[in-house]
């Protein structure tokens, strides 16, 4: 976690960003768990259905 | 304690149509028992930010004399209607619950949507309250009419509990994961979510650009889709639509109807799923094929919603963040930091994400052939104020913000139209939601499902 501490007040410093040091830890736990669900969402990604929806696309029913 | 249905007698907006065509109500009338409502009430709801009395009546009066001309009046002429506090309502502020904002001049216009909506002859009560900047569920200091010890959901929270309360018969919401619908869900009432780019944002304070849209918060689905045609310009349709939703005999038949597994069933309080076993059922009777059918990009879409969400209300807000932080709620403030800080891969990954939710779901109604989708407005009702944590049979739990917008957020990523319809209350006496989800830009299609749902889902 103190990596995550050290990381995120590096990059908001670097934005102009001051966050008050109380708040770093708990902005760090979410920038994580944020970081890691998006890597859920990489892994998750099935292959797309056949026939592909690029040529089925939102087309009115009957 | 039990809840207690704040308006048990409601009148709707085509009853009220009707009965000011009919002269057996007046504007005036009609004005004064919402004001008198509004004085009686809100002091415990607080739904409402800036009402006008004297105006109002003088209005109200105003529109009793010019019904007395020869003159056709327009088709919601002195419908009374609340406006959230994050669009534009010329001659009010619009301060969207933030600090940094109450000393703002009033809007000089009308949002897009309002300005359209004023042709069709309603008259704005005033603005409801709203979450601040729209990013959150609490809509602090509202609360439940239902039970003021209960959040009204949000951030929509004032227009839900103002119509739920009885204090006007229609309101605009916005929403970008579930804005309209978890209040109308928590409150008793009906909500649309338009499809996304179907009604204008112009004069809507932005909280994700890529998923902001307003819609209209009414009693029945009949009166909000009078409202959404009020929105769009189109109110000289109002009088021909009422035939399209009949008081009795709608029927479902050659209706497809997606009934979605795993992601919407877990974690769901009981009454919640029994309400919508209970729907599907009537929907069979009334000649609905109901089709089992998976969404296996339910939790990627969700992922993609709320995070471009974060990411876009950091951009928006963070001249704020770096001049004056401590203006804004922790709620916000928290958004903002997170979005804010997030770097660029993040974002694209999410937009690729979010653009496979899109493709996929659009394959599961094609495969299937479905009209709609039926699921959980939200997997539990209106939470306690203060209750920041939802507690599950299995002893898991989840933050309440994420829990209530578990089921909203990933038809924002779709951006398809969706209907959050009441659907029965339960043992505590609260009101449970369901929605129905529609094909992009079939929301009379998805009116005509949710109208049928309605006419029998409260028996």
């Amino acid at each position: 976690m103190s990596d995550s501490v050290s990381h995120v007040r590096e990059v908001a410093q670097s934005l102009g960003i001051s966050i008050q040091e109380d708040r770093l830890e708990q902005l760090a736990s979410a920038y994580e768990a944020t970081l890691k669900e998006v890597e859920a969402t990489r892994q998750s990604q099935t292959p797309l259905p056949t026939p592909s929806p690029y040529d089925a696309g939102w087309e009115v029913k009957r | 304690m039990t809840a207690v249905n704040p308006n048990p007698n409601p009148l709707t907006i085509r009853e009220a149509v009707q009965r000011l065509g009919d002269k057996s109500l007046s504007t005036t009338g009609l004005m004064a028992d919402l004001l008198t409502r509004i004085q009686e009430t809100d002091e415990s709801v607080i739904a409402w930010l800036d009402v006008r009395p004297k105006f109002l009546m003088e209005l109200a009066e105003a529109n009793d004399r010019r019904r007395t001309l020869p003159r056709e009046t327009t088709p919601l002429f002195g419908i009374p209607i609340g406006v959230k506090d994050m669009i534009d309502l010329a001659g009010y502020q619009t301060v969207c619950n933030m600090e940094s904002r109450v000393e703002i001049t009033e809007a000089p216009r009308d949002a897009e949507v309002v300005h359209q909506m004023r042709k069709s002859g309603v008259i704005f009560m005033g603005k409801t309250v709203t979450q601040e900047a729209a990013a959150g569920i609490y809509s602090d200091p509202c609360r439940n009419p239902w039970d003021t010890e209960r959040i009204p959901g949000g951030s929509s929270g004032g227009s839900a509990a103002a119509v739920a309360n009885g204090t006007c018969l229609g309101a605009f919401g916005t929403d970008t994961g579930g804005s309209i619908r978890i209040p109308a869900a928590l409150c008793g009432v009906t909500g649309l979510k338009p499809t996304y780019g179907r009604l204008s944002v112009e004069g809507i304070f932005p909280l994700s650009p890529s998923m902001d849209t307003p819609g209209p918060i009414a009693r029945t689905v009949a009166d909000t889709m009078a409202l959404y045609l009020a929105m769009q310009g189109k109110h000289k349709d109002i009088p021909a639509m009422w035939d399209r939703f009949p008081l009795s005999g709608a029927s479902l038949a050659g209706k497809r109807i997606g009934v979605l597994s795993s992601f919407f069933n877990e974690h769901v309080q009981p009454e919640i799923l029994a309400a919508q076993e209970r729907a599907v059922e009537k929907m069979r009777t009334l000649g609905a094929e109901i089709v089992e059918c998976d969404w296996q990009d339910a939790e990627l879409a969700r992922s993609a919603a709320k995070i471009i969400a974060r990411i876009e209300c950091g951009q928006i807000h963070r001249d704020q963040l770096t001049t004056a932080p401590e203006l804004m709620g922790e709620e916000l403030r928290k958004r903002v930091e997170l979005g804010a800080i997030l770097p660029a891969d993040v974002w694209f990954a999410m937009l690729h994400a979010r653009e496979r939710a899109k493709r996929s779901i659009s394959a599961v109604y094609q495969q299937q052939q479905l009209d709609a989708i039926i699921a959980p407005t939200t997997p539990v009702t209106a939470p306690l104020v203060g209750e920041k944590e939802i507690n599950y049979a299995d002893g898991t739990s989840e933050d309440t913000g994420l829990a209530l917008t578990r089921f909203t957020g990933p038809w924002n990523a779709t951006g398809q139209p969706v209907f959050a319809v009441p659907a029965g209350l339960d043992e505590k006496a609260l009101p449970i939601g369901l929605s129905l989800i529609g094909r992009p830009d079939q929301e009379w299609e998805l009116a005509d499902i949710a109208h049928a749902l309605e006419a029998v889902i409260q028996d």
